[in-house]
């Protein structure tokens, strides 16, 4: 069944609004449409209660969509109850079922197939090996550690060879070294059987890692379709820019922007950037941390450090600018030249690192807070443009 | 979706709703609607006017009323009292005590106001032959013990679950703010007990109103409703009046049923520590002790009485002649009352794992299949143990007497009375599934709770139908609380009284019913016998069942795989990214 060039699952303007809820509120899904390639792994990432789990409970059967189309290479899936559709679903709570022991869970679905007997010892037991559960089918769940736990779950779902494998955050109950081994497992396996998947998590490290592509969800709706490097470097909102790793929003205006680049100044320097072709007159630039570099000279912008975060492989700063508050993130710094709070100090962005965005999503005031809660929480002072006497300025 | 395609697609689904719906509604629904419409037919409206106006029959309600509230008092005092004894008292025999407190659990309807009547009736082995008074126990007070002692057990292991679950971190909260142990005990044990203490005496009066066995026994001229329904059926022939009389009874067993389910269940306090830690610190001191000392003479009590039960059974005529003999076994096992033993038992056979099963299978639809419609049939079928079974009684000799036409053809054949199917036993196996199954139901709605939905996802997303999943899967895991409603589906088959007595043909003979003419007829070894060899069998069946679906593998009780991770808000992930 497992044939390579099945998989292909596609949504069309999926809605859901749940009964008993405000007829005038967002649905919890609002007009979803993806297209899942063959063999891809899709990942559906987002603020918990974004849409996510909602999203993929209809794609696996359990929820009847408001309106939308689901369909596997060109069959409507919405006709099929949930046991007749080709796809596996792997339980953020595992799931497994407590009363059978752990061959007869990974047996399960085999049995429901009527696989002969001989053919299903074999393939429950190429799975356990798979999934490195060699010599515990005997045991019961409640017997296993989490991570085996997981395991059993993988290899339950992964056993009947479906056409699509549905994930609804499978990695959260572990704990955090054990999570990125399962990662690089699951991803292993996945690119191995080629089977089509489609992962939900509230986690960007997973869905880095995972992805061929990424879908960044927001209240109900797709913000951005595409690989981890473009979800990261061009983020089509600064919602996405703001969820998916960490970075600093400088409010621009006056920005001229043609074939794809665009003029902006960046700690009083002007540079051009690669641009999205959305943007007007005015925009935002994000500045990723670790494309900052602070210096305790004042050749470039300038600023003053609010905050130094020592990490080990790194420092983080919270620099205070003319264009607002600036994270920059120092690796590798030497421990005794720390800059101290207070210190004045010169900025500098490397400029094809820097992404314009049209402006809306953030709400315009205080783009650079999203990192970091306090200046979340007082909104205004934090923002204003902090006016000190900068020599570089003054000798220009 | 039309009705047609949901039909089709779901085909199991629709055929567990068809048979549990045609269940209720020709078990319960039917006959409790044929006596209300006896009841405000011209007959019935006549009855009313004469039970209004009669000052006897005025009395009769007023007594039950009195007897409600006196068997409700005293039952939920003796509950709390064995419960704290069990839970907060370090004291030797605790584990005799409680068995001893369970045991009226499985004894049939008679035995105790049986064995009240030859220790303390008018020619008592005690009362008169120990201390030579000529007391009386027939009326109130011989009804009150009897009933008090025959419910408490229920009430009393709930109260145990309560007290056990309750955190002991909040006792030593309490003491550590600067409360003593009485304070403790009135400020914070006593209010968070109070719903089980309130829905045990609701629940121990609407048991003592509905009761038939006892007041036929021990009433003497303290006529309740239950027997005066009773006697104006058997004695009377006079249906309407019976029919108003039961109607009577169910007014306040079905508002209590609400007040239970909408008013009490949702006020339950609950500790949310999560797990107990420590243990509950025990009470010393005067108190403590008579609290033990209490419990102490009540157990003794029971004991007395179920070794009179015993004693009774092999000798010739109890506390008159106290000769040695196995005539009453004899009568009861090999004799004409053999007929009994083996209808009785065979019904029940065929009754409870029936009642077990629908239980079961209602309490799945009615927590994973139907959202909306699923209150409504968890409580119609509960209302098949609300319903008093006087009602239930009437309601099946107004409904199935003749045989149910529709159109000139048969739909339902006599199901009572002299020309019934197979001799009445189809009614009364009907009506032993509709009064067994609301416990089945509860207990797997119990433990459906416990599972989570997404084992049953698993199950469908691994290819599995309804059907293949509701055997496959939930039966399994629901086994314990399967067993439990088979349990006492069993129990309640093999004693019930108040329902079957008016079912019961020549042909059909039901233990129950044969101890209460023996009882009648004073013939009381034969009654001790017929009790001995009940609890008996009803105790054989209850451990084969056991045996039978015996766990293989040894389980955690909680079905929840794992726990689910609260999900982190965005804000905070933002915060701690690596
Ligand atoms: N069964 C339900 N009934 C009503 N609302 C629901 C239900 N399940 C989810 N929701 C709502 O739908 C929205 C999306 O939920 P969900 O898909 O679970 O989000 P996510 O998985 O992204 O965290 C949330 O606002 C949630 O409260
Ligand atoms: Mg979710």
């Amino acid at each position: 069944m497992a044939d390579h060039h099945v998989g292909n699952l596609v949504l069309t303007d999926l809605v859901k609004r749940y009964e008993n809820t405000d007829p005038a509120a967002r649905p919890a899904v609002d007009g979803v449409s993806l297209d899942v390639e063959a063999g891809e792994f899709l990942t559906l990432l987002g603020p918990s209660g974004c849409g996510k789990t909602t999203t993929l409970r209809m794609v696996a059967g359990f929820e009847t969509p408001t309106s939308g189309t689901i369909s596997l290479d060109g069959a409507d899936m919405l006709r099929l109850p949930p046991n007749k559709r080709p796809m596996a679903m792997v339980f953020q709570s595992y799931a497994l079922f407590p009363h059978l022991s752990v061959f007869e869970n990974v047996a399960y679905g085999l049995r429901i197939d009527r696989v002969r007997r001989a053919r299903l010892e074999e393939a429950v037991e190429i799975a356990l090996t798979s999934m490195n559960l060699t010599g515990l089918g005997e045991r019961f769940p409640h017997q296993l550690s989490g991570g085996q736990q997981q395991r059993v779950a993988l290899a339950r779902a992964m056993v009947v060879q479906p056409s699509v494998l549905l994930f609804d955050e499978p990695l959260s109950n572990l704990d955090a070294k054990f999570r990125e081994q399962m990662r690089r497992e699951i991803r292993l396996l996945q690119r191995r059987m080629g089977i089509t998947s489609l992962y939900v998590t509230h986690d960007q490290a997973e869905a880095m890692s995972l992805s061929d592509r990424i879908v960044v969800m927001n209240a109900g709706r797709v913000e951005q379709v595409a690989t981890p490097a473009e979800v990261y470097t061009r983020p089509a909102s600064v919602f996405v820019g703001n969820f998916v790793g960490r970075a600093s929003f400088l409010p621009v205006s006056g920005v001229v922007v043609r074939g794809g680049r665009g003029g902006v100044s960046v700690f009083g320097k002007e540079v051009e950037v690669a641009a999205d072709p959305g943007v007007g007159s005015s925009g935002v630039v994000m500045v990723r941390p670790e494309s900052v570099v602070v210096s305790p000279v004042f050749e470039q912008g300038c600023g003053v450090v609010r905050s130094a975060v020592y990490l080990g492989a790194g420092v983080d700063y919270e620099v205070e600018t003319d264009q607002g508050t600036v994270l920059a993130s120092v690796g590798d710094p030497d421990v005794g030249g720390l800059l101290e709070e207070g210190t004045k100090v010169g900025l500098e962005v490397d400029a094809s690192r820097v992404y314009l965005l049209p402006r809306g999503g953030g709400g315009g005031g205080c783009l650079a807070s999203c990192w970091c809660s306090p200046p979340l929480a007082e909104p205004g002072p934090r923002c204003a443009i902090v006016s000190m006497p900068c020599p570089h300025l003054s000798r220009r | 979706m039309s009705v047609l395609h949901r039909v089709r697609s779901k085909p199991a689904l629709t055929l567990s709703l068809v048979v549990v719906t045609a269940v209720l509604g020709v078990g319960l629904l039917f006959p409790v609607s044929q006596v209300l419409l006896t009841a405000f037919s011209p007959e019935g409206l006549a009855a009313v006017e004469s039970l209004v106006g009669s000052s006897a029959d005025r009395e009769v309600v007023g007594n039950t009323v009195v007897l409600g509230l006196c068997v409700a008092a005293v039952g939920t005092a003796l509950a709390f009292l064995f419960a704290f004894v069990q839970t907060r008292l370090d004291v030797p025999f605790k584990r005799v005590l409680h068995v001893v407190a369970v045991v009226p659990v499985v004894s049939p309807p008679f035995a105790l106001a049986t064995a009240l009547v030859v220790l303390f009736g008018r020619n008592g082995v005690i009362s008169q032959g120990v201390f030579g008074v000529p007391y009386d126990i027939y009326g109130l007070d011989g009804l009150t013990i009897a009933l008090a002692l025959s419910f408490f057990p229920v009430v009393y292991l709930t109260l145990v679950g309560m007290m056990r679950r309750l955190d002991p971190s909040l006792d030593e909260a309490a003491t550590s703010l600067g409360a003593g142990r009485a304070k403790v005990f009135l400020t914070v044990t006593l209010p968070m007990l109070l719903p089980g203490l309130a829905s045990g005496f609701l629940l121990l009066f609407v048991e003592a109103i509905a009761d038939l066995a006892n007041p036929l026994v021990l009433g003497g001229d303290f006529t309740v409703l239950s027997s005066r329904a009773y006697i104006a059926i058997t004695g009377e022939y006079d249906v309407a009046s019976g029919a108003v009389f039961s109607l009577s009874l169910m007014v306040p067993a079905v508002l209590v049923f609400l007040l239970q389910r909408y008013w009490i269940d949702r006020r339950k306090v609950f500790s949310v520590t999560g797990k107990p830690t420590g243990r509950p610190q025990t009470y010393r001191g005067p108190v403590a002790m008579t609290a033990y000392a209490l419990a102490v003479v009540v157990a003794l009590l029971i004991v007395l009485v179920y070794a009179t039960i015993g004693y009774g059974a092999v000798t010739a005529v109890p506390g008159v002649n106290n000769t040695f003999t196995l005539a009453h076994f004899d009568f009861v096992l090999f004799g004409i009352g053999s007929e009994a033993m083996v209808d009785t038992t065979v019904l029940a056979v065929v009754a409870a794992p029936l009642a077990g099963l629908l239980g079961v299978l209602i309490a799945y639809l009615v927590v994973r299949k139907l959202p909306r419609v699923g209150p409504l049939l968890d409580f119609v079928a509960m209302l098949g143990i609300a319903v008093p079974g006087t009602v239930l009684g009437i309601g099946f000799v107004l409904a199935f007497r003749s045989e149910n036409l529709v159109g000139g053809v048969t739909v339902i054949p006599s199901l009572v009375g002299g020309a019934a199917v197979l001799g009445g036993s189809v009614g009364i196996v009907v009506v032993l599934l509709i009064r067994g199954t609301p416990a089945a139901v509860r207990a797997g709605v119990g433990s459906l709770h416990q599972i989570h939905p997404s084992i049953d996802e698993a199950s469908a997303s691994l290819g599995a139908d309804d059907s293949t999943t509701f055997r496959r899967i939930t039966l399994p895991l629901i086994r314990p609380a399967l067993l439990a409603g088979l349990t006492f589906a069993i129990a309640r088959s093999m004693t019930t009284l108040s329902p079957i007595v008016f079912l019961t043909t020549p042909d059909t003979k039901i233990m129950a019913a044969q101890i209460l003419a023996e009882v009648d007829a004073g013939r009381f070894g034969n009654a001790f016998a017929y009790c001995c060899v009940l609890m008996a069998i009803v105790l054989a069946l209850i451990g084969l069942v056991r045996l039978a679906v015996r766990d293989r593998a040894v389980r955690p009780l909680v079905v929840l795989p794992a726990a689910e991770m609260p999900v982190v808000e965005p804000a905070l992930v933002g915060a701690v990214k690596e």
